[in-house]
């Protein structure tokens, strides 16, 4: 990653210009081709720096529910309890963590009854007891990035 | 939600084609003009119900290798004070104030990304030193199961 590809990202993530040819727009502020700023974010989706570009929703505002929901699991069943839990379409981040609550992931759906549904299902079908975590106030909520001070890469 | 917002929302939850025009195919798609598609992506935003429209970086790939939640037990009177200054730590990601069972300590949760665990640790010993005496619990990542975006429609 070089200096200019770290501009692209500032841009593309703080700033990406909603009209018919956003990369030409980004092209012409980094000084560069609209054909090479696209190579250089089709780089940096391959190697998995950029995970997508898109709208970024408030799912509250979407008039969607989601939780926060944290569970002790043997270590023998984490696997298993995890993959069962990833099922669900509405479980955006699942992580092992090193505590004993040791899985933790976030449930999203179209209703609070509806994630009462699924968290009651899921404790049924795992054996499993889960703490439910909802958000009442945000004080923050991830932005962007920061791409400043990164390190060179090559 | 009207119809064509709706599908609008289909269109931008995922990842839009790296193509010269994205919007040109989506807006063939969907029957109306490129300029339809600018105005309700607007207006989506205006109403807060899109956040922001751009790239999602991978934390990990980005070189935010070190990434843990922490937990804090913060009296109800001091929550706000507490949540705005963990906020302002650009390496806090997330902050939320949650609903805890009875049982269950924690009611601010903040998520915390570094390049190493030095930079983590950093800030969280900042936080503690500012809100001592508070019980707080670190849980760092061990393994990554899952982390996609919601696929609402």
């Amino acid at each position: 990653m070089d200096r200019v590809d770290r501009v692209i990202l500032d841009i593309v993530q703080r700033d990406f210009p909603v009209e018919m040819r956003p990369w030409a727009t980004i092209a012409a502020r980094v000084g560069a081709s609209e054909a090479e700023v696209m190579e250089r974010v089709q780089k940096l989706k391959d190697e998995g720096i950029i995970r997508r570009i898109g709208a970024v929703f408030d799912s509250k505002k979407l008039g969607f529910y989601s939780t926060l929901c944290a569970a002790r699991v043997s270590p023998e069943r984490l696997e298993e309890v995890a993959e069962y839990v990833n099922r669900y379409p509405g479980v955006t981040h699942n992580y092992a963590r090193d505590d004993e609550y040791n899985l933790w992931f976030t449930l999203t759906a179209g209703s609070k009854e509806e994630v009462k549904r699924q968290v009651e299902e899921i404790e049924k079908n795992c054996g499993i007891e889960l703490l439910i975590l909802p958000a009442r106030k945000v004080y923050k909520i991830e932005v962007v990035l920061s791409m400043d001070g990164m390190e060179e890469h090559g | 939600m009207d119809n064509f917002r709706e599908k609008l929302v289909r269109k931008l939850q995922g990842d839009i084609p790296l193509v010269a025009e994205p919007f040109a195919k989506m807006a063939d798609e969907l029957g109306c003009s490129q300029e339809d598609i600018f105005q309700e992506i607007n207006a989506m935003k205006k109403e807060g119900i899109i956040r922001r429209f751009g790239a999602v970086l991978g934390h990990r790939h980005a070189g935010f290798t070190c990434n843990v939640l922490a937990m804090w037990e913060i009296p109800e009177s001091l929550v706000d004070e507490a949540g705005k200054y963990m906020a302002s730590h650009r390496e806090v990601s997330h902050c939320y104030l949650r609903d805890n069972p009875e049982k269950w300590p924690y009611n601010l949760y903040t998520m915390i990304h570094g390049r190493n665990e030095e930079d983590v640790d950093r800030v969280v010993a900042d936080i503690a030193e500012r809100l001592k005496p508070c019980r707080y619990r670190l849980l760092r990542s061990v393994r990554e199961f899952k982390k996609t975006s919601m696929v609402y429609y």
